[in-house]
């Protein structure tokens, strides 16, 4: 059962009868976007089960960030059109929905010298727990993400793949008391990585989907997606086009109507992914 | 490789004596030299040469006190705004939101004169606080919807807001003057570059109820500002009420900046340096940086004070003249640091 703060007793009564493990992490129902005349996001519905790791692919103003900030809430008004774990998000009381929904940005501004710790133990912000306990609970994802060597590091003085890691801590800081029951948002997580930093992010992301946390992802790496995908997500023009496992989401077809590209996919000869080949346009 | 290793906890006992010394030695220096037998004499209200007693209860004690609640104020101020704006280059006096708390405060003086000679508390207590917390609440608004975007706040649009803003209120006041009572006028030529002379009782009692009000209200909020550092959108997501917050902060800031223009006037970069100085020591955690924002703060405008009272004895500067000899070449410095940034 959820608790609830003693902060927001007047929405009490909304979260009443619920019980997280049933409900769907992420519903996303007819959902769509508009401005200026311009649809950004058109008609989405979908559905994520608990532990899914769900990467959205798309070219280039596809809607892929619009969606996901809209369900981040940093845009638009969800109404009713998008629930976690089974309420509409509006009625979350912020402080709740904090503790079952991180975002991990695709770059943050931080520019004062805090130490990684210290950035780590910013997660803990929405607790319900000591400070004590926060600093154990981030020490253990900073181990988990490995930079507990960093620790009292400068934040500024380090790589783009060691950030992205220390903040991969702060989240799951956040997420520490969902019981792991959390829905984690990650924009374009590998997009200043090198090639080991990138799989060392997307594998500890695998790992956390077994714990139960559910992770929707964007991406651009095609194959990466593939390799770590449980769940494919193709947008165009704001549109939901395909909705599937790797397999059978990203067919040379469906990818080169999208991308309006022409690819040549194949079978990875160990992991038995798809690989996706850009042909010559020649 | 940069290691972050702060003094922490550590650095609070120096930096207390270090202000306890402070205010004892600006007690007996001054244009008239006192004993330590007779200073305490004075204060204990026991026999002493009237002068002395006089000098020491009206003047040295009033101001020392004084001092000490205005620089903690102004610290305090300036570390929440360079929080808020995520950014180390703001500073109430630079941005302009001194500017508009004078504005608000010369605006109360002249058209509430004619009261002032049968209500002074309400003007100095009342109306002119009031007017000076508008200006820059004002100011402070307007700057930071000027400035900021999605991406953070620019810095370039809020210094060129602040130099607009300084210069209107400027030439607002230059107006004012010639609309001014004699009176009036003297009050005025205060506020250009501050002075601590004002130092009443009731004067205190204001500001020490304000820097007791900001500090409790700021140290709640002072891991949510932490949080703010990364972004408002990443705030928002740990679960902030931004825009609550950001209100709330700047408001604050807003009294505190007005509330000590209206006691002292402009007094520049006291705001700017104590920041900086405080993240140097413990870091930019503001559980630690505020407290000793604070303490650093009154330290500070204690010295100035005192330098501005014995270095054209018996005369005095106006001490917003040291701080500005001291804090403009800081600044200086910042903005080279930062050059390539802006």
């Amino acid at each position: 059962m959820l608790k609830l703060s003693a902060k927001t007793p007047h929405l009490a009564h909304h979260f009443n009868d619920i019980h997280i493990p049933q409900a769907a992490p992420l519903q996303v129902s007819h959902l769509t976007y508009q401005v200026q005349q311009q649809t950004l996001v058109d008609d989405i519905s979908f559905a994520l089960k608990r532990g899914e790791c769900c990467v959205v692919l798309g070219p280039n103003g596809a809607g892929k960030s619009s969606l996901l900030k809209l369900i981040s809430g940093e845009i638009g008004q969800a109404g009713h059109n998008i629930r976690l774990f089974g309420q509409p998000r509006d009625i979350w009381p912020d402080g709740l929905l904090a503790q079952h929904l991180a975002i991990l940005p695709q770059h943050s501004q931080l520019s004062f010298a805090f130490s990684a710790f210290e950035v780590a133990q910013l997660g803990g912000l929405s607790l319900p727990v000591s400070q004590h306990k926060i600093r154990r609970i981030a020490e253990q994802n900073m181990r988990a993400t490995d930079v507990l060597h960093l620790a009292q590091r400068a934040y500024p003085s380090l790589s783009g793949g060691e950030k992205q890691r220390v903040h991969l801590a702060r989240v799951l800081t956040q997420l520490s008391c969902a019981n792991n029951h959390g829905l984690l948002i990650l924009d374009e997580p590998t997009s200043a990585l090198d090639l080991a930093q990138q799989h060392k992010v997307l594998q500890l992301c695998r790992q956390l989907c077994q714990q139960g946390i559910t992770v929707l992802m964007v991406l651009h790496d095609l194959n990466l997606a593939a390799q770590y995908a449980d769940r494919i997500l193709l947008l165009k023009s704001g549109q939901l086009l395909v909705d599937g496992a790797p397999k059978q989401a990203l067919t040379a077809e469906n990818i080169e109507h999208v991308y309006q590209y022409p690819v040549k996919v194949m079978s990875h000869p160990e992991l038995e992914h798809p690989i996706i080949m850009s042909k010559s346009h020649h | 490789m940069l290691i972050v290793r702060y003094q922490t906890r550590h650095i609070f006992v120096p930096t207390g004596l270090l202000l306890l010394a402070a205010a004892i030695g600006s007690i007996f220096i001054g244009p008239l030299p006192i004993s330590i037998q007779q200073a305490i004499k004075a204060l204990l209200n026991q026999e002493v040469a009237p002068h002395v007693s006089l000098v020491m209860q009206q003047v040295r004690v009033p101001r020392m006190l004084l001092c000490l609640a205005i620089g903690a104020i102004l610290a305090l101020s300036g570390t929440v705004m360079q929080g808020l704006f995520r950014n180390p280059l703001a500073d109430p006096g630079i941005i302009g939101v001194s500017g508009g708390a004078a504005l608000g405060a010369a605006l109360a003086i002249v058209i509430f004169a004619p009261l002032a000679e049968f209500y002074p508390l309400l003007l100095t207590l009342g109306t002119v606080p009031v007017f000076a917390f508008f200006g820059g609440s004002l100011v402070t608004f307007l700057v930071y919807q000027l400035g900021s975007n999605q991406h953070g706040t620019s810095v370039a649009i809020m210094l060129l807001a602040g130099v607009a803003i300084s210069a209107l209120a400027g030439a607002a006041l230059g107006l004012l003057n010639y609309y001014a009572d004699e009176q009036a006028l003297r009050d005025l030529a205060l506020w250009s570059m501050g002075s601590m002379a004002g130092a009443t009782w009731p004067n205190i009692a204001l500001a020490w109820a304000t820097l007791t009000t900001l500090f409790v209200c700021f140290r709640q909020d002072a891991n949510k500002l932490n949080a703010f550092l990364l972004g408002e959108p990443e705030a928002r997501h740990m679960g902030i009420q931004v825009e609550v917050l950001k209100r709330r902060l700047i408001l604050l800031c807003a009294a505190g900046v007005g509330i000590s223009v209206s006691l002292c006037g402009m007094i520049g970069f006291v705001g700017l340096i104590i920041p900086h100085l405080g993240r140097m020591l413990v870091g930019p955690n503001h559980t630690l940086l505020l407290p000793l924002s604070a303490l650093l703060g009154g330290l500070l405008l204690l010295i100035a004070d005192t330098v501005s009272r014995v270095i054209v004895a018996p005369a005095e500067l106006p001490v917003g003249i040291i701080t500005a000899l001291a804090g403009a070449p800081f600044f200086i410095a910042l903005l080279f640091q930062q050059r390539g940034k802006i």
